[in-house]
């Protein structure tokens, strides 16, 4: 799952991600990808985000537990 | 082709989906553009010519502390601004007003959410209804279909003002993709179907007539409400035909004899019933209307049939449901998939008609081997009569659409022809036929300007289907007769009018003039040809 979210992340970014990847270190981590990421993941994993969830995710970490805490 | 899509908040995600997945060209206005866009006559909307605009109005935006007739107002003029500076057309979601289903008071109270819902629907119904350009595009059906819960997202809707989850962006990406292809005609032609456990329930040749599954309990109620639909599409221009394993004689008696039938036997314009190979059926069946193969769409419950067809034809095999449960929405899906139209015309509900009337042509053809013979025997009757404010929309629908026998391929619209008509200087004739197997209709035109010495054609075109009888040499032969002036004929060639390459040396004109672009010629020696072949009527 972790793969796959990262490259999720990758494809929509164009860019390197690792685990550790967040919007200050990447380039093209702006709030128009960011929505592309949440969306891309709710139509992979079939799950919603709150509000605050999609607020508090800009990094790659947060997402990987945020979709395993969903999916538990 | 362009699209363009406008909303009162953020739709760019979904303008995304259909850039990805129908490769469409779609501009995106983006955040609560849409006053700007479509109330400046000089707005970036208006001068880019989109073909198509969608604009996504969001219920609770538009209505917040406005009051109704102030909305309507807003719509008003926007359908007014649209029609004066667009030639595109519009196409308007329809409105959700989302209450809870326990607020009694949304329906009876003060606090009225839902008849807002219903009275802007009813006038968004109303402007589409008297719009031409203007038509819903029904997001709200596809919300009751799939589910508020489903098609809206509130996390991103209180982040960034986007409404949809990613499955709402699907569903809707898909219904404008329909909407698109409906709006350029190119949905589906005919549907071809099998009839064992398709039409009806069980095995004809096993059950008998009677004992057959249609109509009677709740099950065969089924299968007559599949029956009322195909029968729906029928009257709405699609053609319908058999392929089935069965003998023919059994299946015409089920037809005749078993009175929960709702189709008839004659509905179906060409009806395969044999034991031959379905795929080599089917090839035959669009070989005999004249249309390709992948303007048909085949059903049928086997899954060996379909996948011999799939695999040696490009008609269209949809899926078939594994249960009888879901039969009847297979069937609406396959409307809304294949069969969507914008609007019926005349002619769409004449079609099985002219196919049928097409089929006995041919018949009648293959029995001469002299053509004039043939067209003698076809009792045609041309009529060359003066457009008239009532002709003037098919002559510039024919215009639009005629590519092969098409002089000079000029276009008109409605409003270029009524100007030409209040001329003094021009003629404009519609030409309508009919044999005895059927009306065609108004089929060609042609328009002459008038010089001193001479008239000049401007355009002449006859529509593909009446290509062939030599319809051009009776017209130019009796306007020359009746108009008693020397005729210039122009021929602008293109790739597609190449049959008319030679085709006034063959009425006999001569070229006198020729450019780059464009051949003139002088009606020189009208050619012997028999003239009894076709009864002119004449209306100056």
């Amino acid at each position: 799952m972790k793969i796959e979210i990262i490259s999720i992340i990758k494809n929509i970014l164009e860019e390197e991600v690792l685990e550790s990847t967040n919007k200050d270190n990447a380039k093209n981590w702006d709030s128009l990808n960011h929505i592309k990421i949440i969306l891309a993941l709710q139509s992979k994993f079939n799950i919603k985000f709150s509000v605050e969830e999609i607020s508090n995710s800009y990094n790659v970490n947060s997402l990987i537990n945020l979709v395993s805490s969903k999916l538990s | 082709m362009k699209v363009a899509i406008i909303s009162n908040f953020t739709t760019e995600f979904l303008s995304d989906y259909l850039i990805k997945n129908y490769s469409l060209k779609v501009t995106d206005f983006g955040y609560n553009r849409y006053q700007l866009e479509l109330f400046d006559s000089k707005s970036n909307l208006y001068n880019s010519n989109y073909d198509f605009v969608f604009l996504f109005l969001d219920g609770e935006y538009l209505t917040a502390e406005r009051t109704l007739e102030d909305i309507i107002s807003e719509l008003s003029h926007i359908t007014e601004s649209f029609t004066k500076n667009s030639s595109g057309i519009l196409f308007i979601s329809n409105i959700l007003l989302y209450s809870h289903p326990n607020k009694i008071m949304n329906y009876n109270g003060n606090d009225n959410i839902k008849q807002m819902q219903i009275k802007i629907n009813e006038y968004l119904n109303q402007i589409s209804e008297n719009h031409k350009n203007i038509f819903i595009f029904d997001l709200l059906s596809l919300i009751e279909k799939f589910g508020y819960e489903q098609i809206f997202d509130k996390g991103l809707w209180y982040y960034a003002a986007f409404r949809y989850s990613s499955f709402g962006i699907e569903k809707i990406g898909t219904l404008i993709n329909i909407y698109i292809n409906a709006a350029n005609n190119i949905s589906k032609k005919c549907l071809i179907v099998d009839l064992d456990n398709t039409l009806w329930g069980g095995v004809l040749g096993e059950e008998g007539f009677n004992n057959i599954c249609l109509g009677k309990d709740r099950i065969g109620n089924i299968y007559s409400k599949i029956q009322k639909i195909i029968l729906d599409f029928k009257n709405r221009g699609i053609i319908l035909c058999i392929c089935s394993k069965n003998n023919e004689s059994d299946v015409k008696e089920a037809f005749e004899k078993n009175s929960n039938f709702i189709l008839n036997y004659n509905d179906f314009v060409i009806k395969k019933i044999n034991w031959e190979q379905k795929d080599e059926n089917i090839k035959t069946i669009a070989k005999e209307l004249n249309i390709g193969e992948d303007s048909c769409v085949f059903v049928d419950d086997s899954p060996f049939e379909r996948e011999l067809v799939k695999k040696n034809t490009n008609v269209t095999v949809p899926e078939f449901p594994t249960s009888i449960d879901l039969l009847v929405d297979f069937w609406l899906n396959i409307d809304f998939e294949y069969f969507s139209k914008l609007k019926l015309t005349e002619e769409d509900k004449e079609k099985t008609k002219q196919y049928e009337a097409n089929l006995l042509r041919e018949e009648l053809k293959s029995g001469y081997t002299d053509i004039d013979d043939y067209l003698r025997n076809l009792l045609l009757t041309l009529s060359i009569k003066q457009a008239t404010v009532d002709t003037i929309p098919r002559l510039a629908q024919l215009s639009q659409k005629t590519n092969q026998f098409n002089f000079t391929t000029i276009r008109y619209t409605e409003q270029q022809l009524n100007t030409l008509l209040k001329r003094s200087d021009y003629k404009i004739y519609s030409l309508s036929l009919k044999d005895k197997f059927g009306d065609y209709g108004i089929i060609g035109l042609i328009i002459l300007h008038e010089n001193e010495l001479n008239y000049e054609i401007e355009n002449f075109l006859l529509s593909c289907r009446v290509i062939g009888r030599k319809l051009e040499h009776i017209v130019i032969y009796q306007l020359k007769e009746l108009l008693k002036k020397d005729f210039i004929g122009i021929y602008i060639p293109t790739q597609k009018n190449i049959i008319l390459q030679n085709k006034y040396d063959e009425l006999g004109f001569v070229l006198i003039e020729e450019s780059k672009d464009a051949k003139k010629y002088l009606l020189n020696n009208f050619p012997n040809i028999s003239l009894d072949i076709i009864e002119v009527k004449f209306e100056n």
